[in-house]
């Protein structure tokens, strides 16, 4: 704590970022702006480091004063969390855009959205939540705008619709209760609500557009459509980030609304409850749980891995969403827990498919194939994130997902327990597509010289990576730092075992019985199995004659009877149906234009009649 | 300095318009020479006047032959007055400059007259305290905006001014009965006085009364459905002139209308009126916006935007609250600046690559580097994005409207702001990304300088809006805090 005095600590962490991206927005020389851009982001993640004892043990503030409105920053257990994750997979994003990156452009946007992710994390009133959530959606935006403008304007409607909600709803909470602080603005409306000073109509509506904002950025389903185009659209390196931490902008948000605002708790109960759930959070789960069950479908029958990564970063956040919602002590514990490990791995798959795109230039599938030997350490990394993300033990994605299902079946919701084995399954139906096609098989032979990532990405992705395991070889780690700001109900027994109340999971004798598993069948395969080398190419068909037209490879059309299986529903799709919804508003305007700006003097002066007839008629009544 | 010579706002441009046809032998550049020097001199005493106003607290009153109100007619420059008289000069000082460039249709001499009886127009629509006095101006003022309008002598700018003439006509018609009819009941023209008197007058005149004269301004303050005529005015308009419009003669308007509307606040049947207001506001908001959506032609586009934001005003300076009012005034001044920079460089573009269609916006951002980086900042604080100065305004006129009960009207401004954020950003998106045809276009050193000032001016009001949130306040009160208003006014104790 001596190194940075308590009064720097949050600005740093907020405005560092920024300050930087500017400089090498200016600066704009290679070595320079890199060098400028690691710093930035290196220094709120420094900051963070060094500010954890107190941040865990007490609070930091910090107030700006704009005159118009105080901004409110806290820096406690909570948001340390959240803006320590941000913060771990901001430097691996800078790191990644030195090697991806020639531009000030991409530099100075994307530490602005880091700025703005640092800022949501940090306020503790509604005007800096709104301010900072802005500048975080517009960084990212201009990254979109610049490589495409329709996805970027699909993300930027979506993420106005939702800022707008937002302020809406601010704008709801603070007619009533004066106040934009948290903690204030809750304690007025539950009082309210009990004096009945506010209707259940108005609370309901606030909760309902501030669900709508916050579920935009998480990409709740049917929210999601800009997420497969905006974060594949992208530099790679800065969707590490997108993905990896602005969607847990939104997720945070939904804690704000869930737990930072108590007194809305008292407002689920008034809302009622269904078959024993209380209403608010049962349908924030099936929101979660359709989320889950949706993207992961649609990212198994992906052939790009962008569109792959996107749909399963947006079922993977539907996790977190459901857990959120199933609303008790181990499966909230295991959403927080999720947020750090989908940050880390996710944050790793996209600096992966960042550092295929450098070297390769390719996206889909049907391009790809045996870059292991290539590409060793990626590949390397890739099977940890890939372990990490099926959530296959000692990975930290197995350890979070293991709590969120024991908190769907102490929660009595089994059929929301069932949509989380579903997802894994899916999950690991695509991955394995990506494991095998993209470092397995046959290699195109255009593909024979692609040379290993660059190091600041590969440094970048080993900063990532090594969290994937030391917080699933230690869930206790992570757990204890959660059970700091939320009474989670699950024991920590020492840095390798957890207990739920249910259960208990001993990462560390799981990992030993894992490895001596594995020597096992390595010997076997060694020395007892009766194995033949093959090539690559000598493939069987199971009997089944292979035709042009239906050709099914790991790299090809590898889902697609799944695909014709899911036939029906596939005939309906959310992104066709905001396009039509964006098709016919462009012809409302027109017709609204063409209508109302007719140009024609005479029907402008009945507009003039007509509201001199309505004024005659109020003066007649 | 004696308070009086704050009379000099007015008659300055008055005397000096009448002595363009003097100046008028030394050629068209000297016309523009003299007609930058008078709009700098208005802003000098502007600025003195501001000066006076803001740091001794007092309102100016100036009176006409020293004649007390309400036998004379006087002057009444409040906080509010002084800050607008100072924008209405600055604006026309920089479209004044602005002129060199873009104004060669002649006769300049014509356009230099017309130019500063505007600029007076709207200053004395701003500052006057006298009722039958406010017609005067605004007629000065709609009778050079059609002239300025019809301008530049083309079919397009012909039929526009004859729209504008029609239905600005029947508006300034109608509220001239308001004011025979108000002053039938009262005997008196002095709004202070008139303020004094709401409560006692026969409550149907003065709910007729009333609705005709917000009939009347409705239309100058261009309040859906009467704003048919303002697009097509702006759009056949010289670019100086649209700017001046959108960033003043409208406000004037609008200013006029709050100030009638908060006077006459005790009168019968007052909420009616305000919430009518309210809901023409939300729809000029809602028309406009989709109206701009599919616009080709950017000039066009940005005075459906202009349109929508003076509807945001309405609404703010409509819900009845002295936050309402006061976020009304701060969205005043932002837009002001917002839309000035805009018309400039939409303006400029215009001049130099030869029309405001869509197309000659592509690649922009190669071809005038500045003009098109002053053009993405001004779209981008339309649009209301965080650390431009509008964001502030807005949030407050949202959290003002939703206070006072209309919060379905703040969703459905909302829901339109979406649609303006669509259209900025496409062609934000053709500027700087669109196909580039390898030109460069030499951009002029002080429109550079002026559009520049006015970015310095977008961002420092959004990193750090206390200063100008703090003078919209004092503003704002001084339009919505009538009693003050009438004891700021020496009323002679003459009654009816």
């Amino acid at each position: 704590m001596t190194l940075v005095p308590e009064a720097y600590v949050v600005p740093l962490t907020l405005f560092s970022p920024l300050v930087f991206g500017v400089l090498a927005w200016l600066f704009d020389r290679d070595w320079v702006r890199e060098t400028l851009g690691v710093i930035g982001a290196a220094v709120p993640l420094t900051v963070l480091s060094l500010a954890y004892e107190k941040a865990s043990s007490g609070t930091i503030s910090y107030t700006i004063d704009t005159g118009v409105f105080k901004l409110h920053f806290v820096l406690n257990s909570l948001s340390w969390y959240f803006a320590f994750i941000g913060a771990l997979v901001g430097i691996a994003m800078a790191f990644g855009l030195s090697s991806t990156s020639r531009r000030g452009y991409d530099w100075l946007f994307s530490l602005m959205s880091f700025t703005g992710v640092m800022g949501v994390f940090l306020a503790r009133d509604f005007v800096s939540l709104f301010l900072f959530w802005e500048l975080m959606t517009f960084g990212s935006f201009m990254m979109v705008l610049r490589r495409n403008r329709h996805e970027s304007l699909k993300y930027f409607v979506l993420s106005v619709i939702g800022a707008y909600s937002m302020l809406l709803a601010i704008g709801m909470v603070y007619a009533k209760t004066g106040t934009l602080d948290y903690a204030m603005a809750s304690q007025t409306l539950l009082l309210l609500t009990k004096m009945g000073g506010v209707s259940k109509a108005y609370v309901d509506t606030i909760f309902a557009l501030f669900l709508l904002a916050f579920g935009v950025k998480a990409g709740v389903v049917p929210l999601h459509v800009w997420a497969p185009g905006a974060y594949g659209e992208n530099d790679q390196s800065y969707t590490s980030f997108f993905s990896g931490v602005l969607s847990k902008a939104g997720v945070y948000g939904f804690i704000i609304t869930l737990f930072v605002m108590p007194s809305l708790y008292g407002i689920y109960f008034a809302m009622g409850t269904f078959h024993g759930h209380l209403t608010g959070t049962y349908l924030i789960a099936w929101a979660g749980a359709v989320t889950v069950v949706v993207a992961s479908f649609l990212a198994v029958l992906q052939e790009d891995i962008r569109k792959l990564l996107a749909y399963s970063s947006v079922g993977q956040v539907g996790y977190i969403i459901l857990a959120l919602g199933v609303f008790n002590g181990v499966a909230v514990g295991g959403a927080m827990f999720h947020v750090l490990s989908h940050a880390m791995f996710k944050g790793l798959f996209w600096l992966i498919s960042a550092a295929l795109i450098l070297r390769t230039g390719k996206t889909r599938f049907e391009d790809f194939g045996g870059l292991a030997e290539k590409m060793p350490v990626t590949f390397a990394m890739a099977l940890i994130a890939v372990l990490s993300l099926a959530g296959i033990p000692p990975m930290a994605g197995f350890a979070s997902k293991w709590l969120i299902y024991e908190g769907a079946i102490q929660a009595h919701m089994p059929l929301v327990a069932g949509t989380i084995f579903l997802g894994s399954a899916l999950a690991f139906a695509y991955v394995v597509r990506f494991l095998y096609a993209v470092w397995f098989g046959q290699r195109p032979s255009d593909l024979d010289d692609v040379r290993e990532a660059p190091l600041p990405l590969l440094v970048g992705m080993t900063v990532l990576a090594i969290p994937n395991i030391v917080f699933g070889i230690a869930p206790g780690l992570a757990v204890r730092l959660i059970n700091r700001f939320f009474n989670t109900n699950i024991t920590v027994n020492s840095y390798y075992s957890i207990s739920t109340p249910t259960g208990t999971y001993n990462a560390l004798s799981v990992t030993l019985v894992l490895i001596v598993g594995l020597a096992i069948a390595g010997l076997v395969y060694i020395y007892g199995a009766n194995a033949r080398k093959i090539k690559v190419t000598n493939t069987y068909q199971s009997g089944n004659p292979v035709t042009e037209e239906y050709n099914l490879v790991i790299r090809r059309n590898f889902y697609r009877p799944l695909a014709e299986a899911l036939d029906f529903w596939l005939k309906y799709s959310w992104d066709r149906f905001y396009e039509r919804l964006a098709n016919l508003s462009e012809d409302f305007a027109d017709w609204l234009r063409e209508g109302f700006y007719n140009g024609n003097v005479q029907s402008y002066s009945w507009y003039l009649a007509i509201i001199l007839l309505i004024l005659a008629i109020w003066g007649v009544l | 300095m004696n308070g009086q010579y704050a009379s000099l706002l007015v008659a300055l441009p008055l005397i000096s318009a009448f002595f363009v046809p003097l100046i008028k032998g030394l050629g068209g550049r000297a016309i523009k020479y003299y007609l930058t020097l008078i709009t700098a001199l208005q802003a000098g005493v502007a600025a003195w006047v501001f000066k006076t106003v803001y740091t001794t607290g007092k309102p100016i009153i100036v009176m006409a032959g020293g004649w007390r109100p309400p036998v004379g007619i006087d002057l009444y420059i409040g906080h509010f007055a002084a800050l607008f008289v100072l924008i209405v000069a600055l604006v026309s000082f920089f479209m004044a400059i602005f002129s060199f460039d873009s104004v060669s249709t002649e006769p300049t001499d014509k356009y230099a007259m017309l130019f500063l009886l505007l600029m007076l127009g709207a200053t004395g629509m701003i500052a006057t305290g006298d009722i039958f006095n406010l017609f005067v101006f605004m007629e000065i003022t709609s009778i050079t905006a059609y002239a300025l309008t019809a301008y530049n002598k083309t079919g397009e700018a012909a039929e526009a001014a004859m729209k504008y003439i029609v239905l600005g006509g029947i508006g300034s018609s109608f509220f001239l009965i308001g004011i025979t009819l108000i002053y039938g009941s009262t005997g008196t023209l002095n709004m202070a006085q008139l303020a004094q008197l709401a409560g006692s007058i026969n409550p149907t005149v003065i709910k007729v009364g009333l609705s005709l004269l917000v009939f009347g301004l409705a239309v100058e303050a261009e309040l859906f459905p009467l704003n048919a005529w303002a697009p097509d005015a702006y759009q056949a308009a010289p670019h100086p002139v649209t700017a001046m419009f959108s960033a003043f003669v409208v406000k004037a308007g609008l200013y006029a209308l709050a100030r009638l509307v908060y006077l006459f606040s005790h009168a019968a049947g007052w909420d009616f009126i305000l919430k009518l207001l309210v809901i023409m506001a939300t729809l000029t908001v809602f028309a406009a916006e989709f109206s701009a959506l599919r616009q080709r032609d950017v000039k066009r586009m940005i005075a459906y935007s202009s349109i929508s934001q003076v509807g945001l005003i309405a609404l703010a300076l409509s819900v009845g609250s002295q936050l309402g009012v006061q976020a009304g005034v701060f969205h005043m001044i932002n837009h002001a600046v917002v839309k000035t920079l805009l018309f400039l460089t939409v303006g400029y573009v215009g001049v130099k690559v030869g029309g405001t269609g869509i197309e000659n916006f592509s690649g922009l951002g190669r071809k005038m580097p500045l003009t098109a980086f002053a053009l993405t900042v001004g779209a981008l604080a339309a649009v209301g994005i965080p650390l431009f100065n509008i964001f502030w305004s807005k949030v407050w006129i949202i959290i003002a409207s939703i206070e006072q009960g209309y919060a379905w009207e703040a969703g459905v401004v909302l829901a339109a702001s979406v649609v303006e954020a669509v259209y900025y950003l496409r062609l934000i998106h053709t500027m700087w990304f669109g196909g580039w045809d390898g030109m460069r276009i030499r951009e002029s050193l002080p429109l550079g300088t002026i559009a520049l000032f006015l970015v310095l001016l977008i961002l420092a009001i959004g990193v750090y809006p206390n200063p100008f949130w703090t003078l919209a306040k004092s503003a704002g009160t001084d339009i919505f805090n009538v009693s003050r208003y009438i004891a700021n006014v020496p009323l002679m104790g003459v009654g009816p």
